[in-house]
């Protein structure tokens, strides 16, 4: 067991070096705009500022010196100083951090919590109304991008609900959740139709396996069936999709944001990429890489604690 | 006790809908166990016999499935047609009263949880009973199969056992519930032959102790002259012979059984090769008018293929091939009156 362990965090180091490795020379090695431009910006600057300047981000020194000035900076908690603030990247990553996460998370949960139980429901009532309803309508939902039914979401609620805060800051935790709730919804729409379909045909291919016909014929009612043998086995596939899926997500937040006037993380990300501001260009990217590998991990956790046969393959 | 009716087949035909269209999988089937018997059903594969097993409890995808006929049960409260119970009585009935091992011991399971979790299940569904002791039941009907020690054993997965012990476990499960009727499909074919001896024991020992009754299908003659009172023999969807073991091995009537019988390996055989059924049974999806066996039939007339056969029947002797049985006593006679002339 501790073996695997061991195994699997070395291969998330190894990911961790490389893409922190790419992410950087990427963008220090192709940037189209001379860092100092950003950081000195359009005050008149002397050479002395501009040299001063140079030494404090460490733009003086060699390129792969200062990718090993930013890694160890991270290992030592200090993840740089954003060109356009000058203040630590870390503190404004984090100040954003609860909007971003809470729309991921809430989205997750939304889609989760709709798509499962409708994409069992598909594959009970396979080829009959219900399911073609259910079918039809998560293809509209997948065909509207999150940004549109943002769109329309803000213009229904402006006009169906003017007390609502589509704008705005929020107080306390009830303030926070309802005010991330249309964004949560318009984020999570989209992502409906995937976990949906995954479900349902895992399910329908459950439902078949020679076993559910003996546990019908142990007498056992269709809910036990469904619910306790079926979904179990049809979920495994589900996971993978999820934890992939929650990049997507980042993706898709960022947009929300915009249009919902949150400021989080993805918006934050693009306005940085615009205003070339690399510290925390590298920084978030850097982040997401992270919460995908931890995603990856808390999927793999997840299919041992479902499924025995992964479990015991892993002990050995 | 004994010869008293259990479950009574009458005339049931199941009809499939496939993607090829309509399958004749069962056509016309009419059998009877009794209490506390072995009745043995033969055929070869795809004759019926699992579609047979599996229209008695119904277990056929409900949509895609017409049955014909009637399947009587006689429960302690009187006789229930199954074909007409509607479905929560049928959750009742399935497991509790009567109970099926099927073919694969691999696909019994479900393989997340663990082999005491599923037969405690269904102890505790039809029984109302806790949790706790529905695991403690299960450890003690695994020691009951020959599966030790029970407690530990309960608590694996199944993929933790190997085929024989799966099986057992099935058995175990299935009879969990003490069911009046246990349906055995095939249950020694994926076995190997010192494990298909015990399988045999315990439905035996089920048989003589708990005064089970017992549907036992097979492919494997020897498997039925071992446990089997009476044999019912399929071909393509129907009964063509039935009887109790003595009269199918000794006089067989119907050209298939015999051409079955024949095909069974002997000891002190000798070296000539054991005599096959050539040709292959009929596909299902169509109408067959006459006899089915006819293509294959060694001794067929014109008439076998066009019109329906009359039943030849004596006690509890009965096939379907009159022809053959009349063609039998006058070859007998001729013989006679040879030997007397």
């Amino acid at each position: 067991m501790a073996v695997s362990w061991l195994k699997k965090l070395a291969e998330y180091v190894c990911i961790l070096v490389a893409v922190s490795a790419l992410i950087f020379f990427m963008i220090h090695l192709f940037s189209p705009t001379d860092p100092i431009s950003v950081i000195v910006g359009g005050k008149g600057s002397t050479p002395e500022i501009i040299e001063n300047a140079r030494k404090k981000f460490y733009l003086d020194q060699p390129v792969w010196k200062q990718y090993l000035i930013w890694v160890q900076g991270i290992l030592h908690g200090d993840w740089g100083v954003s060109y356009k603030y000058q203040t630590p990247v870390l503190e404004s990553i984090l100040s954003r951090a609860p909007v971003t996460l809470g729309l991921v998370i809430g989205a997750s949960v939304l889609s989760v919590g709709a798509a499962i139980p409708l994409g069992v429901l598909s594959a009970v009532k396979k080829d009959r109304p219900a399911d073609r309803i259910i079918s039809i309508l998560s293809l509209v939902l997948a065909a509207i991008p999150p940004f549109l039914l943002s769109l329309l979401m803000v213009f229904a609620l402006s006009k169906a609900a003017p007390q609502y805060p589509i704008a705005g800051g929020y107080e306390g935790v009830g303030g926070y959740l309802w005010r991330m709730l249309a964004p949560c919804i318009a984020l999570a729409c989209a992502k409906i139709t995937i976990t949906l379909k995954v479900t349902r045909q895992g399910m329908i291919e459950e439902m078949k396996k020679p076993y559910m016909m003996n546990v019908e014929a142990k007498g056992m009612p269709e809910a036990n069936r469904i619910w306790k043998h079926g979904l179990k086995n049809a979920v495994i596939p589900v996971i993978s999709i999820l934890s992939v899926q929650i990049g997507a997500m980042i993706v898709g937040a960022v947009l929300v944001e915009s249009v919902f006037s949150l400021s989080g993380i993805g918006s934050f990300l693009i306005d940085s990429i615009k205003a070339s501001d690399y510290p925390v260009v590298q920084a978030i990217i850097l982040m997401l890489v992270i919460v995908f590998l931890l995603a990856s991990a808390a999927a793999d956790g997840l299919y041992s604690l479902i499924d025995p046969r992964i479990r015991a393959r892993k002990g050995k | 006790m004994e010869n008293r009716e259990l479950l009574r087949v009458d005339g049931l035909c199941t009809d499939l809908i496939t993607a090829r269209g309509l399958y004749h999988a069962v056509r016309g089937v009419s059998l009877q166990i009794n209490e506390g018997e072995i009745l043995g059903i033969v055929g070869e594969s795809g004759c019926g016999k699992s579609m047979t097993a599996k229209s008695i409890l119904r277990l056929n995808q409900e949509d895609k499935t017409f049955y014909k006929g009637a399947v009587y049960y006689q429960a302690k409260d009187g006789e229930k047609e199954i074909l007409k119970l509607p479905k929560k009585e049928m959750n009742l009935l399935r497991g509790k009263e009567i109970a099926m091992v099927s073919q694969n011991p691999m696909a019994a399971f479900d393989p997340l949880y663990t082999v005491g979790d599923q037969i405690s299940e269904m102890i505790c569904y039809h029984k109302k009973i806790g949790k706790k002791e529905g695991m403690e039941e299960a450890a003690r009907l695994l020691e009951l199969v020959g599966i030790f020690p029970g407690e530990k054993r309960a608590r694996q997965y199944p993929h933790e056992f190997s085929g024989g012990m799966l099986q057992r476990a099935a058995i175990a499960m299935m009879i969990s519930c003490s069911p009046r009727l246990l349906i055995a499909d095939e249950p020694t074919t994926a076995l190997d032959v010192t494990m298909q001896a015990q399988v045999l024991e315990i439905l035996k020992k089920l048989k003589d102790e708990m005064h089970m009754s017992v549907l036992l299908i097979t492919h494997n003659f020897g498997v039925v002259a071992e446990i089997c009172s009476r044999v019912c023999v399929m071909y393509a969807g129907q009964v063509v012979e039935s009887g109790t073991v003595e009269e199918i091995f000794r006089d067989p009537i119907h050209p298939y059984t015999r051409a079955l019988i024949r095909g069974i390996p002997r000891r002190g055989g000798g070296s000539e090769p054991l005599e096959t059924i050539p040709g292959t049974p009929p596909r299902l999806n169509q109408e067959i008018p006459g006899c089915a066996f006819a293509p294959r039939c060694a001794v067929a007339k014109e008439s076998c293929y066009t019109c329906s056969q009359e039943i030849w029947s004596n006690g509890s002797h009965w096939s379907r091939c009159a022809g053959a049985a009349m063609a039998r006593s006058h070859a007998e006679e001729q013989q006679r009156g040879g030997r007397a002339g």
